[in-house]
């Protein structure tokens, strides 16, 4: 049987690890919510999140924010973040109605997808978001949808209106089913954001004396 | 002058409600999860059963409290262990206790029991699965129940002052819920009537455990000398109640929950403005308001401390109640908008904790008016937090001034502005406070200082050319957190505590106070500033007298028991 994990133990998860991986506070909120959408939907959010992290590991948030053009966001010199691109989605950057955008290098595009879905709830549109041959379709209502037809084959992801959301329901589950290995690899980057314990911090930080015999 | 007719009043300002001052003043009241969730039990006439009790002479063993309710039936899962004194410790990073509970979601079967007896006992390095919706644990008062145990088994009562002294049995020292090591996420039974109002889940635990312990050390009694045991008298066992350790831990869950906090105050600020908008007072409200504040005055000279902070406030608070009652003596509260006149000669008169106090007083003589608004008091918080980017970044630096003006006038270089630091240890990932300028600890720093991390956001806005929120997030990420909280304490006015919780005389259990006194505990006992011990159920009925007996009358002692 496949282990799960509840979604808030996962959110929580998610969100310090991105902490630990030198995400603003903010922008881990961001992540830990985004991750907790993608399982909740039985999409392998955490895998994804997993890659992010070791891919940003090593970079600056500077050199993940893509270039906006209005229809084109270019590639950041590093490459995309999609926590970053999605947050710029959500906050309703890129105001072109209908929308129709093609980002370029985004690093994990499925971590984008709650983004999209948040930014569809908000304006009350459907959009559908395309990468790696798959095309999704998120409605304003929140639901998502697998659509049958073949998502964008060329390089990048597209973000676009559609007037009419056809598809196949995604089921929403209860609890976030992820293979162990990748808990123990979003504990190690959220280990980080916790203080080495002391002996004075361990008494004094907490307050509380050790004996409970009364 | 009846014929006036009188403006509606407004809830409090939050500038007047949310400091820690005041939060750290609150009182239980009708809106206290205790007491909402005993008003359900009773209405909806749930009723209880014990299917199993296997408990050895050591101690040892497992209980089944079961409660069926009109859909649902909750069971707790005790399992009872024999510690030795020296593994007794009330800290988080404990880990053996003399007793373990889980919530289970309907009734267990053996193989339920028998899964979670290899994972409750062991708390955080348990895991538990959706069908279980808590988990928590408890310590004995060592003292008062060796004591109890010998008398009982000797064939007579314990010394009522005794009782009375400690008023617990056992004491838990974590109740976690909501999808905490894999137990059911609180969105999963949330669409549950029973459910939702806060925290119902761990009441319920709490409630539930309460019968068990009293159960326990009767039997224990019984089976150390079964030719002279005798049961406790059914009216000294309900001075016992569940004694609970509070640390730290509990302390930033106020600052991580905005829209939660604002609920819970919002709901109470409302049941307050609605009693003083009343024109005059409804019929023999005035006599049972009375009675309620001679009960509470009692109640504040029965309540003990050994902690400086807390005697002092102690003494506050019987001073308040004292004029209360030489006030009451000759007040007019049939008309007039009696209520609206009282409050506004306490707000000018009464210390903090008189005033609190009587914002919970003035709810009672006010079911019908009030207990309604125990529905509002959750929240829903995974679909309210998208930040607006469209927002002009000039609208965000208004909402900040608006908001956050009094941390604005803060000089936050100052080292006692800033002298603390929240952060998560490694150890048992226990959160805890530092000194920021003796200990390496900043690197490590939670987001749990609003009021700095709005005023360095400010100087920014004011800097920035952005045109829009999104565009000023976009350039500067370590803002998204503070800008998040901001537009959500703008739609949520009680949302932010408005001071600051990292100053260096920043008491803790200031919002630890806050926090249970929405649970509805009572009898507030400060170890230290930043640690509590607190009674919950102490006085309530148990869940076999519900049926027949009353529900909500038991927070403040009945005037006969105690008289000052």
């Amino acid at each position: 049987m496949t282990p799960t994990w509840s979604l808030n133990e996962l959110e929580a998860l998610s969100r310090k690890a991105a902490r630990g991986a030198g995400y603003s506070w903010g922008l881990s909120e961001e992540a830990g919510r985004a991750t907790r959408w993608l399982c909740a939907r039985g999409l392998a959010g955490a895998e994804a999140l997993v890659r992010l992290l070791d891919w940003r590991d090593l970079r600056d948030h500077d050199a993940t924010v893509p270039m906006l053009h209005p229809q084109h966001w270019q590639a950041a010199p590093k490459g995309t973040c999609p926590i970053v691109a999605g947050t710029l989605l959500s906050d309703g950057v890129g105001e072109v109605s209908p929308l129709a955008l093609h980002l370029q290098g985004v690093q994990e595009p499925l971590l984008l997808l709650p983004f999209v879905a948040w930014r569809a709830e908000a304006a009350g549109d459907a959009l559908s978001v395309s990468f790696d041959g798959l095309r999704y379709v998120t409605r304003p209502d929140g639901h998502l949808l697998r659509s049958a037809e073949a998502g964008s084959a060329h390089d990048g992801v597209e973000v676009s209106a559609v007037a009419a959301p056809r598809g196949t329901p995604i089921m929403a589950h209860t609890r976030a089913e992820v293979a162990p290995e990748t808990m123990q690899r979003l504990t190690a980057f959220a280990t980080r954001t916790y203080a080495p314990a002391t002996e004075a911090s361990r008494l004094a930080g907490a307050g509380a004396g050790l004996s409970d015999n009364d | 002058m009846d014929q006036t007719t009188h403006a509606t009043i407004a809830p409090r300002d939050p500038q007047t409600v949310m400091t820690l001052a005041r939060l750290g003043s609150f009182h239980q009241s009708r809106l206290s999860f205790m007491r909402v969730l005993l008003r359900r039990l009773k209405s909806e006439r749930w009723t209880f059963d014990r299917p199993r009790f296997d408990i050895d002479d050591t101690g040892v063993g497992v209980a089944v409290y079961s409660a069926h309710g009109p859909k649902h039936s909750y069971s707790l899962i005790a399992f009872a262990n024999d510690l030795p004194p020296e593994k007794r410790s009330d800290r988080v990073i404990a880990t053996e206790w003399d007793a373990t509970f889980t919530l289970y979601d309907g009734v267990p079967s053996d193989a339920d029991i028998e899964r979670l007896s290899h994972n409750i006992p062991k708390q955080e390095a348990g895991r538990v699965s959706e069908r279980e919706l808590s988990v928590s644990r408890a310590n004995r008062s060592v003292r008062l129940w060796d004591d109890v145990v010998e008398s009982l088994a000797a064939g007579h009562q314990p010394d009522t002052a005794r009782v009375t002294e400690v008023g617990y049995l056992m004491r838990t020292t974590a109740v976690y819920g909501s999808g905490k090591l894999g137990a059911a996420d609180r969105e999963a039974t949330a669409d549950r009537p029973e459910f939702q109002a806060p925290f119902q889940i761990e009441m319920l635990s709490v409630f539930l455990t309460r019968a068990f312990v009293m159960d326990l050390v009767e039997h224990m009694a019984q089976r150390r000398a079964p030719e002279t045991a005798v049961p406790l008298d059914p009216a000294l066992r309900r001075r016992f109640g569940i004694g609970n350790s509070t640390g730290l831990g509990m302390a930033p869950y106020l600052i991580n929950h905005p829209i939660l906090l604002n609920n819970w105050i919002a709901a109470r600020e409302e049941a307050l403005a609605r009693v003083r908008s009343l024109p005059r007072a409804l019929p023999g409200t005035a006599e049972a308001f009375r009675v309620f504040a001679r009960r509470a005055r009692a109640n504040a000279h029965a309540w003990q401390s050994e902690h400086p902070l807390q005697q002092e406030k102690l003494a506050g608070l019987r001073r308040d109640m004292d004029m209360l009652a030489t006030h009451l003596a000759a007040a007019d509260l049939d008309s007039g908008q009696p209520w609206n006149r009282l409050w506004n000669w306490a707000e000018t008169t009464l210390g903090l904790e008189g005033q609190e106090q009587l914002a919970s007083l003035l709810l009672e003589p006010h079911g019908e008016l009030v207990d309604g608004l125990s529905g509002c008091m959750a929240a829903d918080e995974a679909g309210t937090t998208r930040i607006d980017g469209a927002m002009p970044r000039a609208r965000l630096l208004a909402l900040v001034e608006d908001i956050y003006g009094w941390a604005l006038s803060i000089d936050w270089d100052a080292r006692d502005a800033q002298a603390r630091v929240w952060y998560t240890s490694e150890e048992k990932l226990e959160p805890r406070l530092g000194e920021r300028f003796e200990e390496e600890i900043e690197p490590y720093e939670q987001p749990l200082c609003p009021g700095r991390d709005a005023a360095r956001m400010n100087a920014d806005l004011i800097a920035s050319d952005a045109a829009t929120v999104a565009a000023f997030l976009m350039r500067h990420p370590e803002h998204r957190h503070i800008a998040r909280r901001t537009q959500i304490a703008a739609r949520f006015p009680y949302a932010e505590i408005r001071d600051n919780t990292i100053a260096a005389d920043m008491l803790p259990i200031d919002l630890l106070r806050a926090k249970l006194s929405f649970f509805g505990a009572c009898h507030f006992d400060p170890r230290s500033d930043r640690w509590v011990r607190i009674n919950m159920y102490q006085n309530a009925p148990f869940p076999a007298d519900l049926a027949a007996g009353a529900a909500d009358d038991w927070t403040l002692p009945q005037l006969e028991e105690t008289a000052p």
